[in-house]
Parts: C-alpha cells; sequence; structure tokens
C-alpha cells in the first residue's frame, strides 16, 4: 500500500472517519507494520490534548470596544465612498463656460503672439522708453499699466469686468445622502 | 506519556469563562438570515454576526500569529473585508467556511508583509512573538483571560511551543480541524488546497506534535 494512502487511512481514523472499506484497510496494513499502532494511538491522544486545551472561540479584549471600533471604520468607509459621488465640484457647474472662457483664452493668446512677433526684442523700459500695453479682445474693457521709473515693476488695472455672481457658482451644498441618514439612524436608535 | 497527566489534569481544572459563541447555538437568527436581513439594509444584523462569529476569528488569528495586539487589528481587517464583501455573499456558500477564507488570507497577506518588511526570509520566531509590535494601534493586554492563564499553564506553554514551530499551513490545517471542527472539504475549501494536501499536512502535523510534546515530556 502506498504511504499516502496509509497516512490518510491514519487520519481518518484518527478522525473515527473510516468507512468500513477502508478500516479493513488499515488493519491490514496494521498487520504488515505493528508499530503504526501506537502511532496511532498517540495521534488520537494529541487530537484530545487539542480540543481540550485549545478554545474554539476566544473573544478579544474588550470586545463591545471591539464592536463599537469595528462599526466606526465602516461609518467612515461609507462617509469616505457615499458622498464623494454626491459632492460637485464648483467648476463642475460652470461648465458652460468651459467653451466661450476657452475661445477668449485663444483669442488673447493669439494677439498677444502677433504682438510679440511685431516687436523688437525688448529692452529693459527705462532703456528704450516705450510704455507697456494690455490688449483685450473685448472693447468694454479699460486697462492701465503702471510702472516705476525703472520699469522693474508694474501693474495692469482692468475695469469693466462684471462682477462674479457667487449665488449660482455655490447654488448645490454637499449633504449627506438620505440612505446614509436612514443607516444612520436605524444604528443609534 | 506525561502530557497525557497534564492532559486530564487541566480538563479537571480547564479555566472557566471562555465564550462560546459558537455559530448558531445562541438561539438566534441563522447567519444565512442575518446575512439576508443585512443585504436588505438591517445594519444591525451585521453587528449580530460579528459579536456572534468574533471570538472565533479572533481565536484563528491569535494562533496563528501569536501576538494579541496585531491579532485584535488582524480581526477587525477581516470584518471590515466581510462588511465589504457581504453584499455579493451567494446563500449556497457556508459562512464560516467563507469567513475562514477570508481570515486566511488577511493573516497571510500580513505575514507576507511581514516576510518582505523584514527583507528575509519568514521566520517561524515572527510567529510566536508576544510582545505587541510598534505598529500596533490597539488595546494592551488584559490580565487573567481565560487564553492567557491557558498560556501561563504548563501543559498550554508546551502546547503552544509545539504550534509555533509548525509551518503557518500545517498549524492552519490542524486548527481548523481539531479547534474550529472543519471537516476536510472545508479546510481545502478555507486553504484553497486540494484534500490530498489537507490529508499529508494533518498527518504530518499530527506527528510532528506528538513527537514535540513527547520530547518535551522527556519520552521518546
Amino acid at each position: 500500500m502506498k504511504t499516502e494512502k496509509i497516512e490518510e487511512l491514519i487520519v481518518k481514523w484518527v478522525d473515527h472517519s473510516l468507512s468500513a472499506d477502508e478500516q479493513e484497510q488499515l488493519d491490514e496494513a496494521l498487520k504488515a507494520d505493528p508499530s503504526l499502532r501506537e502511532e496511532i494511538q498517540k495521534m488520537s491522544e494529541v487530537k484530545s490534548l487539542l480540543q481540550a486545551e485549545l478554545p474554539q472561540s476566544v473573544d478579544p479584549p474588550y470586545p463591545d470596544f471591539f464592536n463599537s471600533q469595528l462599526m466606526r471604520k465602516i461609518d467612515l468607509n461609507v462617509a469616505a465612498q457615499q458622498p464623494k459621488a454626491l459632492v460637485k465640484r464648483w467648476w463642475q457647474d460652470m461648465r458652460w463656460a468651459w467653451a466661450p472662457a476657452a475661445a477668449l483664452a485663444l483669442v488673447m493668446a493669439f494677439f498677444a503672439g502677433k504682438r510679440l512677433s511685431d516687436a523688437p526684442i525688448s529692452e529693459p523700459l527705462a532703456e528704450n522708453g516705450n510704455v507697456p500695453s494690455v490688449y483685450f479682445s473685448e472693447s468694454n474693457f479699460q486697462a492701465e499699466v503702471i510702472s516705476d521709473e525703472n520699469g522693474d515693476v508694474s501693474a495692469i488695472l482692468v475695469d469693466g469686468l462684471s462682477e462674479l455672481d457667487d449665488k449660482g457658482v455655490f447654488s448645490e451644498t454637499a449633504e449627506l445622502p438620505v440612505s446614509y441618514k436612514r443607516y444612520e439612524a436605524s444604528r443609534f436608535h | 506519556m506525561n502530557f497525557f497527566r497534564l492532559f486530564t489534569f487541566h480538563i479537571l481544572m480547564a479555566p472557566a469563562g471562555v465564550t462560546a459563541d459558537a455559530g448558531e447555538s445562541d438561539g438566534g437568527a441563522s447567519d444565512h438570515e442575518l446575512i439576508k436581513a443585512y443585504q436588505s439594509g438591517d445594519t444591525k444584523a451585521f453587528e449580530l454576526l460579528v459579536t456572534r462569529h468574533r471570538g472565533r476569528v479572533y481565536a484563528m488569528v491569535q494562533n496563528m500569529i501569536k501576538n494579541d495586539a496585531d491579532a485584535w487589528d488582524l480581526s477587525q481587517e477581516v470584518f471590515i473585508k466581510v462588511w465589504k464583501a457581504l453584499p455579493r455573499f451567494e446563500a449556497r456558500a457556508k459562512f464560516s467556511t467563507w469567513l475562514y477564507r477570508i481570515t486566511h488570507n488577511v493573516v497571510y497577506d500580513w505575514l507576507r508583509k511581514r516576510k518582505i518588511d523584514s527583507a528575509g526570509e519568514l521566520d517561524d520566531s515572527l510567529l510566536s512573538e508576544s510582545d505587541v509590535s510598534a505598529g500596533s494601534t490597539t488595546t494592551p493586554n488584559q490580565a487573567l483571560r481565560p487564553d492567557i492563564a491557558l498560556a501561563n499553564s504548563e501543559l498550554g506553554v508546551q502546547i503552544k511551543a509545539a504550534l509555533g514551530t509548525l509551518s503557518p499551513e500545517h498549524r492552519e490545517t490542524i486548527l481548523l480541524r481539531e479547534v474550529q471542527g472543519f471537516d476536510y472539504k472545508e479546510i481545502a475549501k478555507a486553504m484553497d488546497c486540494s484534500l490530498g494536501t489537507v490529508m499529508s499536512r494533518l498527518y504530518y502535523a499530527r506527528k510532528k506534535l506528538q513527537t514535540l510534546l513527547t520530547d518535551e515530556n522527556g519520552e521518546n
């Protein structure tokens, strides 16, 4: 008989799960090698010893804290997942303005590039005496450039821009979803 | 065998108070009923499942890694994974087998990480540490719990030391069989191996424990 088969029979004998046929096979093996009998007897004692000495269940230290800590971690998981999907960023509400803003930026970049290519290689303001100017494609803007004497520092004042309407931008406020509130309520009541 | 004498003595003097919240023996709803309730939105059902199974998961993890604080953290991790996967749990599976499969994965991930962190071979001494690791985030030891009383007993020390010399695979197989009462098929499922492997591991684990416990007590 193969060694693996004998081992399997011994394991099953220790666990009291041998079939009649398997019991016969084991009896044959025991006749052939009587030392096996002592071996399986000792294995059986080891099994009883482990079952008696090692508890199947040991509550973790501070079992109530174990549960509350676990549920807190789960709450954090829930909170991290659910609201994130629902909160809108303000720029997501401004999608309608992306195309015109991009077009405006392109036009400005075009004219700015054109001016740079037409202009001679720039020199310090103080040396060439040029006065910087600003171009806007929209005619209703007023811009003025103020420089210090050396032209090292300059400021651009722009007039004519309309104020931003913050009511439209922040019309929605992030809030926990109703399902999450219900879940919270059911946990604590 | 001397250790057998010790064994009978310890049965008579066995520490009381070990929690036995095994499976559905608490008279409440079955695991599957609780899972169904949880899947329908009853979060309290999940807490009941945790309360019912936390002791068995903790005992298993503790016997595998021999470190109370890490066992506590890993048991929490097991249940967080259970919580994440429970909506996909199928009723035809046995919950305890599924739970131990998750426990198995969490423990082996931890062992693998420890192995990588130590940049060397998996050292069995890692599995027998009794001190609290620097990375542990939770709970100090609690005095005079039944498992600690066992750990302090002579026979308990011998058994734990003998278990500590087994490979993680052999140790897990024998714990699932002798302590958790799994049958061979359930062990194979929980450990993702063949039935033949389970039989072989059981044979060698028992044989080694028998030799160690006999040698420990001065017999050969």
